[in-house]
């Protein structure tokens, strides 16, 4: 069974990208002191005599070296990329059409019967079978969040509901569990009450079945 | 009667050119400045209204829905003004400026620059009447929404919107003559240039010692029509990428202008994305369902929107560049290091708007790979930016007056909001930051404590050239402490609770982020104080009478101008001016 890999499997997800910007801001702050107590020192510099041993182009030079650093690490985590580790033609794919409004989402999932009207807004998946999230809107741009816990934690996914066009992210759930759904593009004055949920069984034998029979 | 004070900011003189812009631009940037401080109170008196809002301070009292259709309006009116009414203003006055004083020479399209003035502050007027007919569809404009708020009955009809929608046709406009004056005058007629072998082409002494005489011999000046091909690398600054050989006799123009030209090209390349988005806008009033492709629309405004990021970021660069060695006593302090960015500065700026549409997975993939890239690319220009301001600091005999510090604190600001934006050039960790709260710690980071705190020390420097007066120095220092107390601790709760999960335009905020929405409303009431204190102490220096120093000071200045004579060969006197690349 393949598994989407996005930054986060790779160690870059919001906590550690917090941490490691409050380590250079910190490592930055700090720069700034020090350079800035080098005025009140009484041996002066003149700028000629700074850029004798040439400073800028070597700085220059490591942070095109660590830009491009960046940009081939990062390559495996550019969705179009994460997304080819899928082969639907070889694993089951569990595809979630998505529909979202003012202000509402409509999530029913290939294969299962359709939410019925007046119902729990809410689907059941299985962990660790890739998901398509299939979305689009009949109004405005909307934005798919998708969160692990209560509403108000860290991102795991996200995507733009772009009017009339197929909006389409690939995604594994690792973990059973309840996964909340919020509108993250400010799309009139609901907005923030635009919410679902997602419960994601545990992937055993027969779990397929049962989540159809939980949206049932 | 002349009145004595002690406690003013004394003339440091950061030795600006010897050229006296014409009154009629002397009045029209003050003009700029008084408007763009009373936009700025406005703009932060509506974003003090969004922070009650979410803080439930009980100061408005409205229900549900009211309070969130009166906090959208807010945010829309804030963002807009802030970018128009101020940050945008600051590049105009100061371009229009920059571009006479370092140019030597008077702007040409006087009358339009004048135009820009007032067609852009008609535009924020007509943003701020649409906020108040209940316009909340985000300072973007993420359309269809403008077109269909949900229930126009208890958010905003139509009416509103198109008045939103010509605001920003207004905009538009004004925008493009700004750019079309700068470049203009950049273009047309003389510019002043210098070179290492000027002494040997212009039959003075030859410049073969490389002793400090010919330290001397380097800084000569002169007004010189360059050929099309000459004058377009040395604004673009892509003579500074010349082997030494060429770099030698290719004329280099003050580093000042470059930054003001580069600035007004960005934006004229852009703006045609704010008037496409504009063009469909208005094609969809009648029939926004059946309209053809938001995707595209949201493209094209992008296209615009991310330059005009950098509108107000570029040119004060330029004025770094210029300052940041002469309070630190530099003798020729610029070296070919200050022009290589601004090549790259240009070409990023236009590429790299696709980053704000990485969540639209409908975006060809080369498109969105690009705007990796240039997000990335971007960075190196103002990594060497931010490595030369600190290079000119390190061990140098700068003076920590106003100006450098506010120079220095706008360079952190930055460069803490460049360290943030790497996270979001990622399209994959993007995934992660996008449209939560640390969207707008990143921009205020860029905008609040980056450019408008250099524009700050920019209006310390250069107020005394347009008024012959000096500000109160008690009152700049509680300008400038309350502001980077403020400006700095918004912007980095507004991160801390957005990497948490915490989504950006929620007008009801969920109850594990209660705990920061009054540390926001404190530290945006800094700001906001701050800049009252400022505004008073602009108008008290307006409205007093010079002092006995101050008037001595200007007419000394006036009759003999700093810098060594050079020589007054064929009747021109020239002086030492240290913008010449080496």
């Amino acid at each position: 069974m393949s598994m989407i890999h996005l930054a986060a499997d790779y160690g870059w997800g919001p906590s550690s990208l917090l941490l490691m910007l409050i380590i250079t801001i910190i490592v930055a702050t700090a720069g700034f002191f020090i350079v800035m107590a080098t005025t009140r020192m009484k041996r002066k510099q003149t700028f000629a005599s700074k850029t004798r041993v040439h400073p800028e182009r070597y700085w220059a030079i490591g942070v095109a070296a660590v830009l491009v650093w960046l940009w081939i690490n990062s390559y495996p985590w550019m969705p179009p990329v994460a997304f080819s580790a899928v082969n639907p033609a070889r694993e089951h794919v569990q595809t979630v059409d998505i529909t979202a409004g003012q202000w509402f989402w409509l999530m029913n999932v290939e294969g299962q019967s359709p939410l019925k009207p007046g119902t729990s807004p809410h689907i059941t998946l299985v962990a660790g079978q890739p998901v398509k999230f299939v979305a689009h809107s009949v109004d405005v741009n909307h934005g798919f969040g998708l969160m692990k816990g209560s509403t108000d934690s860290a991102m795991l996914l996200q995507m733009q509901v772009v009017p009339k066009l197929d909006n389409i992210f690939y995604y594994t759930f690792k973990e059973p569990g309840t996964y909340f759904v919020r509108c993250l593009e400010y799309c009139g004055y609901a907005h923030p009450y635009m919410t679902s949920t997602i419960t994601v069984l545990p992937a055993t034998p027969g779990a397929a079945t049962a989540a159809g029979a939980a949206a049932a | 009667m002349l009145v004595e004070d002690q406690n003013r900011y004394p003339q440091e003189p950061p030795q600006l050119p010897q050229y006296d812009i014409s009154p009629e631009l002397k009045k029209l940037t003050l003009m700029f400045i008084g408007v763009m401080l009373i936009n700025f109170l406005i703009a932060g008196s509506l974003a003090i209204g969004m922070r009650i809002i979410q803080t439930d301070v009980p100061v408005i009292k409205v229900d549900g829905v009211s309070q969130n259709v009166l906090f959208y309006a807010l945010l829309t009116a804030h963002g807009q003004v802030m970018f128009f009414g101020v940050v945008s203003l600051n590049t105009m006055w100061f371009g229009y400026y920059a571009m006479s004083k370092w140019g030597r020479k008077p702007l040409s399209g006087m009358r339009w620059a004048k135009a820009s003035f007032w067609t852009m502050e008609s535009a924020v007027i007509l943003i701020l009447l649409s906020g108040l007919s209940g316009f909340g569809a985000g300072w973007y404009n993420l359309m269809p929404l403008t077109f269909l708020p949900g229930r126009p009955a208890e958010s905003w009809g139509g009416v509103a919107a198109t008045a939103f929608l010509v605001a920003d046709v207004l905009v538009g406009v004004a925008l493009t003559i700004f750019c079309v004056v700068i470049l203009v005058t950049a273009l047309r007629g003389k510019l002043p240039v210098g070179t290492e072998r000027f002494g040997s082409r212009h039959e003075d002494k030859p410049t073969e010692k490389k002793d400090e005489e010919h330290e001397q011999d380097l800084e000569h000046t002169h007004m010189e029509d360059l050929p099309a091909s000459v004058r377009w690398v040395s604004l673009l600054g892509i003579n500074g990428w010349f082997t030494k050989k060429w770099r030698e006799i290719t004329p280099a123009v003050p580093i000042v202008v470059v930054a003001s030209f580069v600035t007004a090209l960005v934006q004229i390349v852009a703006n045609p994305g704010l008037f496409a988005q504009l063009a469909q806008g208005f094609a969809s009033i009648q029939n926004p369902i059946a309209a053809s492709n938001w995707l595209l629309t949201k493209d094209a405004w992008w296209f615009f929107a991310h330059p005009i990021v950098y509108f107000p970021l570029l040119i004060f660069l330029g004025a770094m560049y210029f300052f940041a060695p002469r309070y630190g006593k530099e003798k020729v302090p610029f070296n070919k290091w200050n022009y290589r960015p601004w090549p790259f500065y240009f070409i990023f700026s236009v590429l790299v708007f696709s980053h704000h549409v990485f969540m639209d997975i409908p975006n060809p993939i080369w498109l969105q790979q690009v705007a990796q890239t240039a997000s990335l690319g971007i960075v190196w220009p103002s990594s060497l930016t931010i490595f030369t301001a600190l290079l000119f600091t390190w061990r140098s005999q700068i003076s920590w007056n106003i100006t450098t510090r506010f120079f220095f604190a706008g360079i952190a600001g930055w460069a803490f909001g460049g360290f943030q934006g790497n996270q979001l050039a990622l399209w994959g960790t993007d995934v992660y930051l996008h449209n939560t709260m640390s969207l707008p710690g990143h921009i205020h980071l860029m905008l609040l404590v980056g450019p408008l705190l250099m524009a700050f020390g920019v209006l310390y420097a250069i107020l005394p050239d347009l008024t012959k007066k000096h500000l109160s120095k008690t009152l700049g220092e509680i300008h400038f402490w309350l502001t980077i107390f403020g400006g700095f601790g918004l912007a980095l709760v507004f991160t801390v609770i957005g990497t948490e999960g915490a989504i950006r335009r929620e007008a009801d905020m969920p109850a594990a982020f209660h705990w920061a929405m009054p540390w926001l409303l404190f530290f945006a009431l800094s700001v906001g104080i701050a800049q009252f204190v400022f505004v008073y102490n602009f108008i008290k220096t307006l409205r007093r009478k010079p002092t006995r120093s101050e008037v001595l000071e200007y007419d000394d200045l006036h009759n003999e101008p700093t810098g060594t004579v050079i020589s007054k060969a064929g009747g021109y006197i020239k002086r030492s001016d240290d913008w010449q690349i080496r």
